[in-house]
């Protein structure tokens, strides 16, 4: 092909290609050095017959010239993504976490830096296990906290990951450092926050000289890891039957910041986690010698967390299913 | 609990707002459960501490905290006459404790202002003189009492027994409850006047003519006052409070109260009259340790504060000595047990806020996180990697006469009195919710329990759920089977198909890793476990594969499965073997399976080993 139908294909290309590349592929293809079509015209004059490079020379500077200010012209974002026809969304893409999984997750993550591993306890569990090593003897008031659901006299349904913390303190030797993510049953009537089936999560630490302190530093830091590090924390007296003392934990209220509003129920804090010491009567059932060790633990709704976090109004969309993962 | 200011302030004298009285309050264990109305609180109460259901033992807990004067009601009609009027007779053995008084000429209208806006401020209705004041005290001491019109009695007794059958009585609120046997009952002339310790009868009850009346006070078995008011479906003030830990000894200080009201405000002679005792004192003789003390608090400091906590909440100091105090505990306190409750009344009183932070110094323990959580992670992420969605569902639904599903006998909702035993029963319904919005291609998944009864044992089983939908069966086998190949890829599981009741079942070693049909894939993750492993395989030089492919024609009725799984266990020195290809014509079906083998030399004696077995095992013939 001879050099003027040269010129005269990249004027006609480049006409096109002005109005469909951006900035930078488009140079790429005018001008790059190892093979841009004008760079390549250039390189070509070197070789042209004299009256040629007289023509011709002087031509593809003019296009040179012209090419490029009217490239440099160019706005840079004018050119990208114009064309709409490209469906992003055609995309394959990966799946989800259950709301519930990612918050465990998170949450383990942290404890795994302090030294606790995992643990795990059946479902289907024995009064001894849900009430009686907990300090909760037949018929003591406490026992009315929850609604149980039986399957047999005396094996239900666990009521509460309290029973997995009694199961590792009956099955495993001090030092015990674990966290206890898991599903819990009640006999309920189903409402919007309330449900026969949720999660809970709890921890426990027995080690020799374990003290209230101890669990006032975890649990600070462990709410400031989930509420960011401007977070107000408040510890009062609660009882719960399977600690002595025990310590409700609450969070300043995050949106009236301690006045009271709707969402702490005008009390200015919101209810976080019970904990406590671990109660001398629990570890010595499950085998321990409080004499020689203390320990503490704590326990928390994770659903009610949840759906906090990912505004969730009902109980029963985050475990009937509907739950659209966008 | 319902704490009026006005009404603690009767015994203690404070200038903070109601916001910040019920901050104490909530420091000390009442927590403010409601927005605060006027200058009334409402506490939240759980269950342990009995004498926080009476205004007196709110205040007292608030005065320790504070630091403040606290005065108790005096009492004066301490001793009186006794004339035993009225002969109790105590045949049942749920009583520990039931005070009688006569009081003659009384005049019964309205009661002074400041008990009806005590009663008014808690909530209660406003009566008359004689009833007001008995719901007054019972709020101020948190013991119940009842008065009865004894015109009314057409014998001069009173017998607390179980009720027979049959039984029923009109109470106050004029409802007949039927009785169910075994309630503890006070009755006269053999009839029910009174459900001991739940909620008087209208027949002798106080009217505006009555001119004499019984006062009395009980402490009863507070199991089995719970028991009974569940069946009779009966809640009230009452109730709340008999059904707890009270102490027996709140009945003397409740009755002589009442009694010094009642004649302040109505008139009248009181006398004392026959009464019953049966019970263990509540006060107690313990001992905090420094040592003890230090070790649960990890403070030397708290150890002097102690005796005079001690004091302000009402406990007897015995001695005192370096590293130990004894203490006599208060009768009210009847949720003390352990040394650590004291220690916790020494922290609680000192103020929570004050606890400083340590972090825990000792040594992590080692890790004893189950190998089963690790493989589930992994699963999930990789589930997740692949495009699939978590859900979590709930395990219950409607018992459908299945005996081998686990059925609850108290459910309260009768959708929800069994459990699944298939992760698709509940999976199911996250699968109709996406479709119902309108999504295609659906792809979710589920790790839980599902749990079975076998013969009378109850068990939970882990798995894992894996439901697609596609849009038609065929996409929807075909994905399946890709889902569950790439997972069993990815945990190094090789794997066979067979027929089984399930479906199809997936099989490895002779054991069932799960199953799938259809649009629906269910694994047994403990199976999962003892085969998967997470390791990256390394092709070594020295495991070069010699390989080599047979053809045999298989029977119809033997699975391709059944004879790769046969052939897989027949010569360790086969490293794996792999379906390669099947053509069916008419009725036989040409099978290719590929074997591989490090051992080249071993070549020939492995593919006669091969087929000769295989032949004789299946009656297949190979090419």
């Amino acid at each position: 092909m001879n050099i003027s139908n040269q010129i005269e294909q990249i004027l006609n290309t480049f006409a096109e290609d002005y109005i469909n590349l951006n900035k930078d592929v488009l140079y790429l293809k005018y001008f790059s050095k190892s093979n841009g079509l004008v760079t390549n015209l250039i390189k070509q004059i070197p070789s042209l017959s004299k009256e040629d490079k007289k023509i011709y020379g002087q031509k593809i500077n003019e296009l040179s010239k012209d090419l490029e200010n009217r490239i440099s012209s160019l706005n840079v974002n004018e050119k990208t993504n114009l064309d709409e026809t490209i469906k992003v969304t055609d995309i394959k893409r990966g799946g989800h976490l259950h709301p519930v999984t990612e918050t465990i997750r998170e949450m383990n993550n942290f404890f795994k830096f302090y030294g606790f591993s995992v643990y795990e306890g059946p479902e289907i569990e024995t009064e001894e296990y849900n009430f009686r090593k907990l300090n909760l003897p037949e018929n003591h008031p406490a026992t009315d906290l929850q609604d149980s659901l039986y399957i047999k006299p005396g094996v239900l349904l666990r009521t509460h990951t309290s029973s997995i913390e009694t199961r590792v303190l009956t099955n495993e030797q001090p030092p015990i450092r674990v966290i206890m993510p898991g599903t819990v049953f009640r006999n309920e009537t189903p409402s919007a926050t309330n449900a026969s089936f949720f999660h809970q999560y709890q921890g426990v630490v027995v080690d020799k000289n374990i003290t209230i302190k101890n669990l006032v530093s975890t649990l600070t830091e462990f709410h400031k890891h989930l509420f960011g590090p401007d977070v107000v924390i408040r510890f009062r007296y609660k009882y719960y039957p399977e600690v002595s003392p025990g310590l409700g934990t609450d969070i300043r209220c995050l949106f009236c910041k301690g006045e009271g509003c709707k969402v702490c129920k005008y009390r200015g804090y919101i209810e976080v986690l019970g904990s406590g010491m671990i109660h001398y009567n629990t570890l010595k059932m499950c085998g321990i010698d409080p004499n020689e060790y203390t320990g503490f633990a704590f326990g928390m709704g994770l659903s009610r967390l949840v759906m906090q976090r990912h505004k969730i109004d009902s109980i029963k969309k985050l475990y009937g299913g509907e739950i659209s993962y966008q | 609990m319902i704490v009026p200011i006005k009404w603690i302030k009767d015994y203690l004298t404070t200038h903070k707002s109601p916001k910040e009285i019920a901050k104490s309050f909530t420091e000390i264990g009442l927590m403010l459960d409601r927005p605060i109305l006027g200058e009334v609180l409402d506490l939240e109460h759980r269950m342990d501490r009995a004498d926080w259901l009476s205004i007196l033992g709110c205040a007292r807990d608030f005065a320790a905290f504070e630091n403040i004067k606290f005065e108790e009601p005096e009492l004066i009609s301490t001793n009186l006459e006794k004339k035993n009027e009225i002969e109790i007779q105590v045949k049942s053995d749920k009583v520990n404790k039931f005070r009688t008084r006569i009081i003659r000429n009384i005049k019964v209208g309205e009661s002074p202002k400041f008990i009806q806006e005590r009663l008014i401020d808690y909530g209660l209705p406003v009566i008359n003189n004689i009833v007001d004041i008995t719901n007054f005290v019972m709020v101020e001491y948190g013991q119940p009492l009842h008065a009865q019109d004894i015109e009314k009695f057409q014998t001069k007794e009173i017998v607390l027994r179980d009720s027979e059958e049959g039984e029923s009585i009109q109470t106050l609120d004029c409802t007949t409850t039927k009785l169910i046997e075994g309630t503890l009952v006070l009755s006269e002339t053999k009839r029910p006047i009174c459900i001991g310790g739940i909620v008087g009868g209208l027949r002798t009850g106080v009217t505006e003519d009555t001119k004499n009346i019984v006062l009395d006070g009980g402490n009863y078995d507070q199991a089995s006052i719970r028991k009974a008011s569940r069946e009779l479906n009966i809640r009230n003030e009452t109730v709340s409070r008999s059904e707890k830990f009270l102490s027996p000894e709140l009945v003397d200080l409740a009755i002589i109260r009442a009694t010094d009201l009642i004649l302040e405000y109505a008139g009248g002679e009181a006398f004392e009259n026959d009464d019953y005792e049966n019970y263990h004192p509540t006060s107690r003789k313990m001992i905090l340790t420094k040592e003890r003390l230090e070790k649960i608090s990890g403070e030397d400091f708290y150890f002097e504060k102690a005796a005079e906590i001690f004091d302000r909440l009402n406990y007897e100091i015995i001695s005192k000595d370096e590293d130990k105090i004894h203490v006599k505990t208060p009768y009210f306190r009847t949720d003390i047990e352990v040394e650590d409750d004291l220690i916790s009344d020494v922290l609680r009183i000192y103020g929570y806020s004050k606890i400083t932070a340590e972090p825990i110094n000792n040594f992590p323990p080692k890790n004893i996180t189950p190998s089963i959580l690790k493989v589930q992670d992994e699963i999930t992420d990789y589930l997740v990697s692949i495009g699939l969605d978590e859900h979590i569902t709930d395990p219950f639904l409607r018992y459908d006469g299945n005996t081998n599903r686990v059925l609850l006998f108290n459910s309260v909702n009768s959708d929800k009195d069994s459990l699944r035993i298939s992760i698709k029963e509940s999976l199911k319904n996250a699968l109709e919710f996406s479709q119902k919005i309108g999504k295609e291609n659906i792809q979710i998944f589920e790790i839980g329990n599902v749990y079975f009864k076998r013969n009378e044992n109850l068990e939970e089983e882990r798995r894992l759920g894996i439901l697609l939908n596609y849009g038609n069966a065929n996409s929807n086998s075909y994905e399946i089977r890709r889902v569950l190949n790439s997972l069993l890829s990815f945990l190094n599981i090789d794997y066979s198909l067979i027929h089984s009741k399930n479906g199809i079942s997936i099989i490895k070693k002779e054991m069932e890793l799960g199953f799938f049909a259809e649009n629906y894939a269910e694994f047994y993750l403990d199976k999962i476990l003892q085969l998967s492993t997470f390791k990256t395989q390394i092709i070594s030089d020295f495991e070069n594969l010699s390989k080599e492919d047979l053809t045999f024609t298989a029977h119809i009725d033997a699975t391709n499965g059944e004879v790769i799984e046969y052939m897989r266990s027949l010569n360790p020195l086969v490293t794996k073997i792999d379906f390669i290809d099947e053509y069916q014509n008419e009725n036989q079906r040409k099978v290719t399976v590929r074997f591989f083998t490090s051992y080249p030399a071993e070549m020939k004696k492995i593919r006669e080993e091969l087929i000769n077995n295989t032949s004789k095992k299946f009656g297949v013939t190979f090419y």
